[in-house]
């Protein structure tokens, strides 16, 4: 089933000067059609202003669409009524670390959604437990989010939507601020909430070998999608990535300039892990 | 000759107070005119703090900064001359455009040190163009380029100063691969042209790997490694332990030696992975057709 539908998206920035008239406009999204199907792991990439992150607010309804609609979980994001309904369903976790935390503790800030829509408090700390559990912050519980490092306030962010129980989790650039063990600890904390818990993720990012992790990569590029595959898919073609300003991961840049030196190696390899695997084979071999 | 020297730099947010963190603790650091050096360390460790002591920004609670020889930490006044000879670009340097359009948001600085406006916008349209912003683009608004262009002109504010020093804080953080990989390029051609040292700060260990000479780790306020990208990052067990990590290139060549590879594991770039690893099949070959 689909849980997010996108039929003929677009969306227009106009800019109008002091008296209204409109002096430029841009098209940031140009008749888009996706689906996102539930439980599964999208990730978006693209060049800087490529439509990602408007795309991104359109998931859940913090842009309307100029014209076309947005379908999450069945819901018209251009329904005035609606933002926080689809809010619940679809969370989002921004770039900034600091720009997201409000509570002076933890475990208060992971309660703030659940608050808001008048959960009783009992339901309200066990969801908080939950949440911090998944994230694997349960013993940062009422710590100062001050003390914190950048990875896990982003992962006490994650927490935050967790709370809410949502079906879908859109991630914008979430590492983009942080050092190699954060990135890795959100990314896990990521992958793991969509493996077990089943969350929908779709994940906007700079990083191809994030990119590799996910099922399906979608590129964006002059607001639509230009290139739409598995991570072995898209990957495979270097040419075309180049054009849209991208470039492939580390280790499958090196599997290409090994194939290229000659090295038999297996279509398909989209990360360090596959790469060790294959050439495991070729260099153990007893 | 040192271009910038810290001597027993100690430095305490909220000195005084209950509440004080020790930023940097007894930081004794040469930087050699003309080089390139990169630091690394994980949020929080005091890469930020450290910078902002080069170019007094901030004074250090003990200990000495100096510039060519001269104590900037010691004045009480004149931190301008130093922010001029010093250039710093922060983290996210494009939320700091202020000027109306792109030429007189660069002209700032020159303007401010005293420059007559036609100099000003010599130097503005000398950098702008560096950082390859056409004069097409020098009279609109900030908020019509795209990140990327506005990341440069925001540079190109710092580089019109024409410091002897360039200090950069994350530069690449949000930039897409082509974006950072022009940034990077346009960064070290200036440095050749200009002869600037560059310090910088960042988060990716293959950009360390393949550009810097000179490779500082923090870690809690202290400087804990010093020396070329290689030798630093030889200690992969080390660097994850304080949340950093080695170059992917490296990583993959490692994790083959693990599973039992006969490959030699020195390989910081992509370029250099691929001869280890060509060698080693080489060698598997070889054996084979011996045995």
């Amino acid at each position: 089933m689909d849980i997010i539908r996108t039929l003929h998206l677009c969306h227009r920035f106009v800019t109008k000067d002091g008296d209204g008239k409109v002096i430029s406009s841009k098209d940031a999204l140009d008749d888009v059609n996706l689906s996102i199907e539930e439980g599964s792991f999208t990730a978006i990439i693209g060049r800087n202003g490529s439509g990602k992150s408007t795309m991104a607010r359109h998931l859940n309804a913090l842009l309307r669409p100029t014209s076309g609609t947005v379908l999450v979980d069945g819901m018209d994001t251009a329904d005035e009524s609606r933002p926080l309904a689809i809010r619940e369903k679809a969370g989002m976790v921004f770039q900034n670390p600091d720009n997201q935390i409000i509570a002076s503790v933890v475990e208060e800030d992971v309660a703030f959604g659940p608050e808001n829509i008048g959960l009783p408090p009992e339901e309200i700390w066990e969801r908080v437990a939950q949440s911090l559990e998944s994230v694997g912050l349960s013993s940062c519980r009422y710590m100062s989010p001050e003390r914190l490092s950048g990875g896990q306030k982003q992962r006490v962010a994650i927490a935050g939507i967790m709370a809410m129980r949502p079906s879908c989790m859109i991630l914008d650039e979430p590492t983009a601020m942080l050092d190699p063990a954060g990135r890795k600890s959100v990314m896990d904390a990521v992958k793991k909430l969509n493996a077990q818990e089943k969350v929908t993720i779709i994940l906007i990012t700079h990083y191809m070998e994030e990119a590799a992790m996910a099922d399906r990569i979608i590129v964006m590029d002059q607001g639509r999608p230009a290139a739409d595959g598995s991570p072995g898919e898209i990957f495979s073609d270097e040419e075309k990535l180049d054009r849209l300003h991208l470039s492939l991961p580390p280790a499958v840049r090196l599997a290409h300039e090994l194939q290229r030196r000659g090295i038999g190696l297996p279509d398909g390899i989209i990360d360090a892990d596959s790469l060790v695997q294959a050439l495991t084979g070729v260099l153990c071999r007893k | 000759m040192n271009i910038i020297r810290l001597e027993n730099v100690s430095y305490d947010y909220d000195a005084g107070l209950p509440f004080a963190a020790h930023a940097l603790k007894d930081i004794n650091l040469d930087i050699e005119e003309g080089s390139i050096v990169g630091l690394i360390g994980s949020t929080g460790s005091g890469k930020s703090t450290l910078l902002q002591q080069m170019n007094g920004l901030l004074r250090p609670t003990a200990g000495k900064v100096y510039f060519r020889g001269e104590d900037i930490a010691g004045r009480r006044s004149g931190a301008g001359n130093i922010c001029a000879q010093v250039g710093m670009v922060f983290q996210y340097p494009e939320n700091q455009l202020f000027g109306e359009d792109i030429v007189s948001d660069v002209m700032f600085g020159p303007l401010n040190i005293g420059c007559s406006k036609k100099e000003a916008w010599e130097r503005a349209a000398a950098a702008l163009k560096m950082l390859g912003i056409g004069e097409e683009d020098f009279r609109k608004s900030p908020f019509e380029l795209s990140g990327g262009q506005r990341r440069r002109a925001a540079i190109a504010g710092i580089i019109a100063m024409d410091p002897q020093v360039l200090l950069l804080d994350e530069p690449m953080a949000g930039l897409d691969a082509q974006g950072q990989k022009e940034l990077l390029d346009t960064i070290m051609s200036i440095r050749r042209k200009r002869k600037m040292t560059v310090i910088w700060s960042s988060h990716s260990m293959d950009d360390m790997a393949c550009y810097v000479q000179r490779l500082l780790v923090m870690h809690e306020g202290r400087i804990v490694r010093d020396g070329t990208p290689a030798q630093v990052f030889e200690d992969a067990d080390y660097l994850e332990s304080i949340g950093l990590g080695i170059p992917q290139a490296e990583a993959i060549v490692r994790a083959l030696k693990a599973a039992g590879a006969d490959v030699e594991t020195d390989a910081l770039t992509i370029g250099q992975a691929a001869d280890r690893i060509e060698e080693a099949c080489r060698r598997a070959r070889t054996q084979k057709e011996g045995a």
